[in-house]
């Protein structure tokens, strides 16, 4: 995965995690990689991949147990909170970038309908 | 320190693998000598024989002094100055596979000579006469000759001391051009130049040594007249070995 | 864990380190950054104990550089420094001889993950194998401070991504790793704080996420930064 470097890597992972969540490939009680295999299998350093697993644990999207791992919530509702915090995020930039290219809310929809 | 010593030897095989060889060779060539009982070649072999034996010597010595300096000027004293060992502990290690060796070589090479020598009586029997007239001629100059053997061990502790005591005094030089010199000019030329004055000075400090006895009127006596003259030597042999080891865990700079 | 206060080096006509302090804390990676000249190499190994400073003092848990923390810290030079005579294996057995830290079958198994012979002399490897068995000697301790002088330099693409992952899996709390490079990209990820040096000098330090924030750009923009100035003619 190839970083930014206007945004903390710890967070990029973080929400790489949400989105695997969100279509499904991880999912509710799934265990997750070791904070020393994340590290691996990102390329990044251990000290961050543990604080994407505190931030994700305070997020209270996993949680962890001693000696056995840290796992994905089994909230039912995770899935779709995640999907609509997620969703939120994108809409916003995509509906201000499609303005500042002159495009009205009912060319937005139709482009949507033709290209998806 | 044992493990230092260890690849101290490793070292040095090549020179030891070397000298095996020329040594071997030399010697068949003499037992060819004797076998086919020609004066000439026993000669000429035992000739190059000896020249070897002592020339093996200062072999060892001059090796050692080579070894030493190019390892301070090369990237493989990172290996040695890498380790969890003191300076001294180093510097002992060098100094204890030397003399490993250098008695090794003379283990070796007394026992072949007295071999040697012994087969050379039996082949020329002749000879035999000529060595029993020599030693009762020395018996009857009332000189021990069972005392020759021992005399002679205690000469070859007093010259190694005294080369050991030349090694590191050289070893001394070495390090402080590559120490504290490192960055001054002439650093070759002022090593070199105090190797020859210590040499000097300590040959010149020798001389005041009393000797115990001043006309040693038996071989025992002139063993012990040397003893201070050895003890003065093994204590510039440890206050060069004490000051190379200074120097390297003080000025160090690979 | 390391310090190193006002620490001066000179030699006959340069001054390799000019007054360097620098604090390095366990459980971290560090990237020291710099060209070749600025003092990189000396400063390590000055941390290793193979130079003596010529002012200043370094310590190690409070003791000066000597044989503990000898027993505690491994640098990798750039340059080959085995003997001739030695194969991978003899080199094996000397670090297993002298290091109590050394695990030889650790050692075996990156040789193989980088394929070199056991038996090979050291003198007749590529410098690319060499750069290898170097870090396999290295990585090979379970050393408190690591200190790897270029250790990307002449490694292939497939070899780096064992030695980035060695170093991920080699990492504890109690380590510290200082990776010294002008190959930044590689490095980025993977260390949690940066340590600029120019002509024997200390420019800036910090942690990289925050180095990022603060400078708006990544550590290779910013190294660029510091040290572009000196290879390109001004326009102005």
């Amino acid at each position: 995965m190839e970083f930014k470097s206007n945004i903390p890597i710890y967070i990029q992972v973080v929400d790489d995690i949400k989105k695997q969540i969100a279509n499904g490939i991880l999912k509710p009680g799934d265990k997750l990689l070791s904070t020393r295999e994340l590290a691996t299998h990102y390329t990044i350093n251990p000290n961050t991949s543990m604080r994407v697993y505190s931030e994700l644990e305070a997020e209270g999207i996993t949680f962890t147990r001693r000696g056995l791992g840290t796992f994905v919530s089994e909230d039912i509702n995770l899935v779709k909170r995640l999907k609509d915090e997620m969703a939120e995020t994108l809409i916003q930039g995509f509906i201000e970038e499609f303005k500042a290219i002159g495009y009205t809310k009912e060319e937005i929809i139709d482009f949507i309908q033709e290209k998806y | 320190m044992l493990k230092l010593t260890k690849y101290e030897f490793i070292k040095s095989r090549l020179t030891l693998i070397i000298s095996a060889i020329i040594f071997a060779l030399f010697e068949g060539y003499y037992l060819y000598s004797i076998i086919t009982e020609s004066t000439k070649h026993t000669a000429i072999s035992t000739a190059l024989l000896t020249f070897f034996g002592i020339a093996s010597i200062f072999i060892v010595y001059i090796m050692a002094i080579v070894t030493y300096s190019k390892e301070l000027s090369s990237k493989s004293s990172y290996l040695i100055f890498m380790t969890p060992n003191t300076p001294l502990n180093i510097i002992f290690s060098k100094m204890l596979s030397i003399l490993v060796i250098g008695i090794g070589f003379i283990i070796v090479i007394a026992t072949i000579a007295v071999l040697d020598v012994h087969l050379f009586f039996e082949t020329y029997e002749s000879t035999q006469n000529i060595v029993d007239f020599f030693k009762s001629f020395l018996e009857a100059m009332e000189i021990n000759t069972a005392m020759i053997i021992p005399t002679f061990i205690v000469y070859c502790i007093e010259f190694m001391i005294n080369f050991f005591s030349i090694v590191t005094m050289i070893y001394f030089a070495i390090t402080l051009s590559a120490t504290v010199l490192q960055n001054k000019p002439f650093k070759g030329f002022v090593s070199f130049a105090l190797v020859i004055i210590f040499s000097l000075l300590m040959a010149k400090i020798e001389e005041f040594i009393p000797h115990i006895y001043e006309y040693p009127t038996n071989l025992t006596q002139s063993v012990i007249s040397i003893v201070p003259t050895m003890a003065f030597e093994f204590l510039v042999m440890l206050a060069c070995i004490f000051g190379t080891a200074k120097l390297l865990e003080k000025k160090v700079s690979l | 864990m390391l310090k190193c206060e006002n620490v001066v080096k000179k030699y006959m006509l340069t001054t390799a380190v000019d007054d360097i302090s620098l604090n390095l804390e366990p459980g971290k990676i560090y990237a020291l950054l710099g060209p070749n000249g600025s003092g990189k190499t000396t400063l390590m190994k000055m941390i290793a104990g193979l130079v003596k400073p010529t002012s200043g003092s370094i310590t190690y848990k409070g003791q000066d550089i000597g044989v503990f923390s000898k027993s505690e810290i491994a640098y990798m030079p750039t340059e080959s420094y085995f003997y001739s005579y030695m194969s991978c294996e003899d080199i094996g057995k000397y670090y297993s001889d002298f290091f109590s830290d050394f695990s030889l079958d650790k050692y075996n198994m990156l040789l193989e993950n980088m394929e070199l012979n056991p038996k090979a002399k050291a003198s007749k490897l590529s410098s690319g194998m060499m750069a290898k068995l170097k870090l396999a000697a290295n990585l090979s301790r379970d050393a408190k401070l690591t200190m790897l002088d270029e250790p990307l330099n002449g490694i292939d693409i497939i070899a780096r991504d064992t030695v980035i992952n060695t170093i991920i899996d080699n990492f504890s709390p109690e380590k510290t790793f200082v990776l010294s490079s002008h190959l930044v990209d590689e490095l980025e990820r993977i260390i949690d704080s940066a340590i600029f040096i120019k002509n024997g000098k200390y420019v800036l330090s910090g942690s990289a996420e925050e180095l990022r924030q603060e400078h708006g750009k990544s550590i290779v923009d910013l190294y660029k930064d510091i040290y572009g100035g000196a290879s390109y003619a001004k326009v102005n």
